[in-house]
């Protein structure tokens, strides 16, 4: 049965080039196995493409590229299992799963994000053609049955990149760095798309004056929107936080107004107007935006230059900068050491407001939390996961059922090779 | 003054063995907050006879500055005032000798030129002509004499310079159309002559009336240097202090002119450092410098540091953190910065060597050093190079790893490092790692499935130490010389590391 399914499965994907119309909506029209797009398969009764019922995955979860997210009392997980090339995304409890096989990749997948809300749960990664994919179901559909989709021919999209995506009103809207260096939006129509290609910054001036020189662009030439991270704020707008890698400066845009406002943050140094640009630092790597229980912009961040962990928030000052973790800790020998912290940083807020931000310590290789308490002015670390090698993409989530859990891929080596596991934090 | 001391606490500071020259500090020279223990005649600078004359070209070019003043109101009998001359003249060569404690310094000016102007007072008319007095050549020959006052010197002219000049050979001319010409005295000429000449001793006088420190650039004083690390654990202070030794000064010889400075080095730990209490070393001095040695490698400048000194700034210099270094720069920003310090192609380092070939670590790796200890340095003059025992010295090793640095293993060595002085470097003593002696390694890392073999381990060790230090041990050259010093030679002697110097 398992074979026949991914037969069925691995046929559909195949012809799902030639199905450029979709499926037929007329019964009278009936549908062949060939004909339906991947995914789907051809239901005799009714003669139209439906979603295939999907395998389950039963083995040692993978944490390779992994995206955890919840609504209500259900925790949602995506992650990567190489061996097998295998896409995965379902559902995760302390006790139960129900996880199933999305996709079987011919090559690796770096990047992928699964999003949930009330209506819809999704999973976006980048197909073997480097154009982006998405799965989707109804919330209160059985887990076995997906809609996957390509989101839209020939996409600029660069490859093995990071991507954003959050879940809107409308339908699944992604972020990301087009080829050419610049941040664009994929709007979504609804949840089946059509998308829209909506082009936020192209690099030029922010508008609160800060300049990346045309000559470190020209030398550069990476641009900005690098690991962008998106989120919706009260109005639903578009908040998109991200790096701008010629320069190594933190920008964020808002869409206001039906306008994109582009803010550089920070530029790595107390002066953000730093003309020298040997003055600035790299940072911005690493960004999670969230919104904040004020409605405020807040923004967890990887500075590479200084190997810290740092964290950006809108006042009514303008924006306040602030270092979490600097990353020194005292040895056996009472030096105090400098170790890498703030990658694969992931913002959010509890339900009391109080601040987390999970993150790597890279020279640990461990996945640290830094929790600060509403109206609080210090920052409290906590190691979650440890003993090994560990935090190699980190995501959280707040689950009702669950409450807090916090998701990492560990690595373990062996003899032939390292494997990749998901370890998950329930608090 | 505060560049060049600056410019001088920078480059002396660094006389220690560091593991790299480029350090960004910031120098104060006010208030100094930490007491500093001078350590009597620790250095000892010689600049022989035979450079001296070096010295003036380096400080004054080629040019001789003529200068002649006249009191314009003050006219002879003919109603005659001669000058001011103010003009440039070049310099061909400049040699020196010493002869009864003197410096003879000769200085050859060819096709002199002179345009002296000459003005003339009839009744209430004041005119104005111009004469050029020119010869083939001058030497001036001039003794200088070394004057040492409450621990301040300075080389003065003895006697009045010694024009050699065939005076047949000069030749007095006006220029343009000169109403007076016919009415010039007897013997006019001759008067032109003698008062440019006599500008030419006056002139001399004053260039030469100099303080042979500055002329070296060796400069005195009190400073301390912060350094500007990234990482604040890394920041730490160093003390500096100088003084030219009271007993023994200034010496003008038959060597050349020997100057003996008392210096003195504490520190302000950085955290990344050891806290580790450095017992107060036993000084000792340094030796003179061999005047036969400079002159055979025909040195210019050459310069004796003490063992004592050499290890006590070496121990400052680590526990103020300068020996804390790596993770200063990503790819990303060196691409920015043209800084690829510490930054190794990740198959140089044959991790496959120490079963970690599974690592998938990228292509780069970044080390990182902290000192767990200081080193005990010892010269060894039988062999000409310097023998590091360093107890503790530790390595991070970072690759990259799903797009984000990633610690790969730490290596805890102690080891026995031999360093040769490198010749032939400009602005900058260079010292090669000659050999590197492994005398305990430990391995640390999450990645590592089959524990190395403590002899492979060891091996891998020594070439990793290797990679990470070679070009590492560079130190500026410790004098403020008005241009580059290229240092020829070094020699190690048992008390001191000589550098034998030479102008650019």
């Amino acid at each position: 049965m398992l074979v026949s399914v991914r037969s069925a499965f691995t046929i559909a994907a195949i012809v799902m080039a030639v199905c450029a119309t979709g499926c037929p909506d007329n019964p009278s029209d009936a549908c062949s196995e060939l004909a339906c797009p991947m995914g789907q398969i051809c239901d005799p009764e009714t003669g139209t493409c439906v979603p295939s019922r999907l395998d389950r995955f039963d083995g040692v979860l993978p944490g390779r590229a992994l995206s955890i997210a919840a609504h209500d009392s259900t925790l949602y997980l995506a992650s990567f299992e190489p061996e097998s090339r295998s896409i995965l995304a379902g559902s995760l409890g302390r006790q139960s799963r129900d996880i199933r096989v999305l996709h079987e990749s011919s090559r690796s997948v770096d990047a992928l994000e699964i999003v949930a809300s009330g209506v819809h749960v999704a999973v976006v990664w980048q197909g073997e053609d480097r154009q982006l994919r998405m799965a989707w179901r109804s919330t209160n559909d059985s887990n076995a049955f997906w809609t996957i989709q390509q989101i839209q021919a020939n996409l600029p999209y660069q490859s093995r990149e990071k991507f954003a995506a959050v879940m809107t009103s409308d339908g699944v809207a992604i972020a990301f760095r087009t080829p050419s260096g610049t941040l664009a939006i994929l709007e979504p129509e609804s949840i089946e798309g059509p998308h829209r290609l909506v082009e936020v910054d192209t690099g030029g001036a922010s508008t609160n004056g800060v300049v990346c020189p045309e000559a470190v662009r020209m030398r550069g030439g990476a641009g900005v929107g690098r690991e962008p991270s998106i989120a919706l704020d009260t109005q639903g707008d578009f908040i998109v936080a991200y790096q701008d890698e010629d320069c190594g400066d933190l920008r964020v845009a808002r869409n206001l107004d039906d306008a994109w406002r582009v803010e550089v943050v920070d530029t790595g140094e107390a002066q953000i107007d730093a003309s020298d640009l040997a003055q600035r630092s790299f940072v911005g790597r690493f960004s999670s935006v969230a919104l904040s229980p004020a409605g405020g912009i807040s923004i967890a961040y990887y500075d590479e230059s200084r190997h810290q962990l740092k964290f950006a928030r809108t006042t009514d000052r303008g924006w306040s900068i602030e270092v979490v973790d600097p990353g020194l800790t005292l040895d056996q020998r009472s030096r105090e050491r400098k170790a890498i912290v703030g990658t694969f940083a992931r913002l959010s807020y509890d339900d009391l407001g109080a601040t987390l931000i999970t993150y790597q310590d890279a020279t640990e290789l461990s996945v640290k939390l830094a929790r600060r308490a509403p109206g609080a002015s210090r920052w409290e670390m906590q190691t979650l996961l440890s003993d090994g090698i560990v935090g190699f993409e980190v995501s959280h989530a707040h689950a009702e059922s669950e409450g807090f859990v916090v998701a990492a891929e560990r690595l373990e080596p062996s003899e032939e090779g390292t494997v990749s596991r998901l370890e998950v934090h329930w608090e | 003054m505060t560049s060049r001391a600056s410019y001088f606490a920078v480059c002396v500071a660094s006389v220690a063995l560091l593991l790299s020259a480029c350090d960004e500090v910031s120098v104060r020279m006010d208030d100094p907050s930490r007491p500093v223990t001078l350590q009597q005649r620790s250095s000892r600078v010689l600049f022989p006879a035979a450079g001296i004359a070096g010295l003036f070209d380096i400080a004054y070019g080629d040019t001789f500055e003529l200068s002649a003043v006249r009191d314009s109101e003050t006219f002879s009998d003919d109603g005659l005032a001669l000058g001011p001359i103010k003009q440039g003249i070049p310099v061909t060569t400049r040699s020196s000798r010493i002869q009864n404690n003197q410096i003879v310094l000769t200085t050859r000016i060819r096709a002199v030129s002179v345009l002296v102007p000459v003005r003339v007072r009839s009744g209430v008319e004041l005119s104005i002509c111009r004469y050029r007095v020119s010869t083939p050549a001058i030497d001036v020959v001039a003794r200088l004499g070394l004057s040492v006052e409450e621990g301040s010197s300075r080389m003065e002219v003895a006697d009045a310079p010694v024009l050699d000049v065939d005076r047949a050979d000069v030749e007095v001319n006006a220029v343009g159309v000169c109403a007076h010409d016919d009415a010039m005295p007897e013997g006019f000429e001759n008067v032109l002559v003698d008062y440019v000449f006599d500008g030419v001793s006056a002139s001399t006088v004053d260039a030469l009336t100099t303080s042979p420190l500055e002329l070296g650039g060796v400069v005195e004083g009190r400073l301390e240097l912060d350094r500007r690390a990234r990482f604040s654990n890394r920041r730490g202070t160093l003390a500096f202090e100088s003084q030219v030794d009271a007993e023994t000064s200034v010496i003008l010889s038959e060597r050349g002119i020997d100057v003996s400075i008392d210096i003195g080095v504490s520190a302000t730990r950085a955290r990344c450092a050891p806290p580790i209490d450095v017992s107060e070393l036993e000084p000792n001095s340094a030796a003179l410098v061999d005047a036969e040695s400079a002159e055979e490698l025909e040195a210019d400048v050459a310069m004796s540091l003490s063992n004592s000194l050499v290890q006590s700034l070496s121990h400052s210099m680590i526990l103020s953190g300068f020996a804390c270094r790596g993770l200063e720069t990503t790819p990303s920003d060196a691409a920015v910065a043209h800084e690829t310090s510490r930054v190794f192609a990740v198959e140089a380092l044959r991790l496959e060597d120490i079963d970690l070939e599974s690592v998938d670590s990228g292509t780069w790796v970044q080390a990182s050093s902290i000192p767990g200890s200081v080193p005990t340095i010892t010269p060894r003059s039988r062999t000409g190079d310097l023998r590091l025992e360093w107890e503790n010295l530790t390595l991070e090793l970072y690759g990259e790893v799903r797009g984000a640095p990633a610690r790969i293993l730490t290596l805890d060595t102690a080891a026995s490092i031999v360093l040769r002085p490198r010749r032939n470097t400009v602005g900058v003593i260079r010292f090669d790692v000659d050999s590197i002696q492994v005398d305990s390694a430990s391995l640390e890392s999450p990645w590592q499935v089959l524990e190395p073999e403590n002899e492979a381990l060891e091996i891998w060790a020594q070439r990793t130490l290797l990679l990470v230090l070679q070009d590492q041990f560079v130190l500026p050259v410790p004098l403020m010389a008005p241009t580059s010093l290229r240092v020829a030679a070094t020699e190690v002697r048992d008390d001191d590391v000589v550098l034998y110097m030479m102008y650019e």
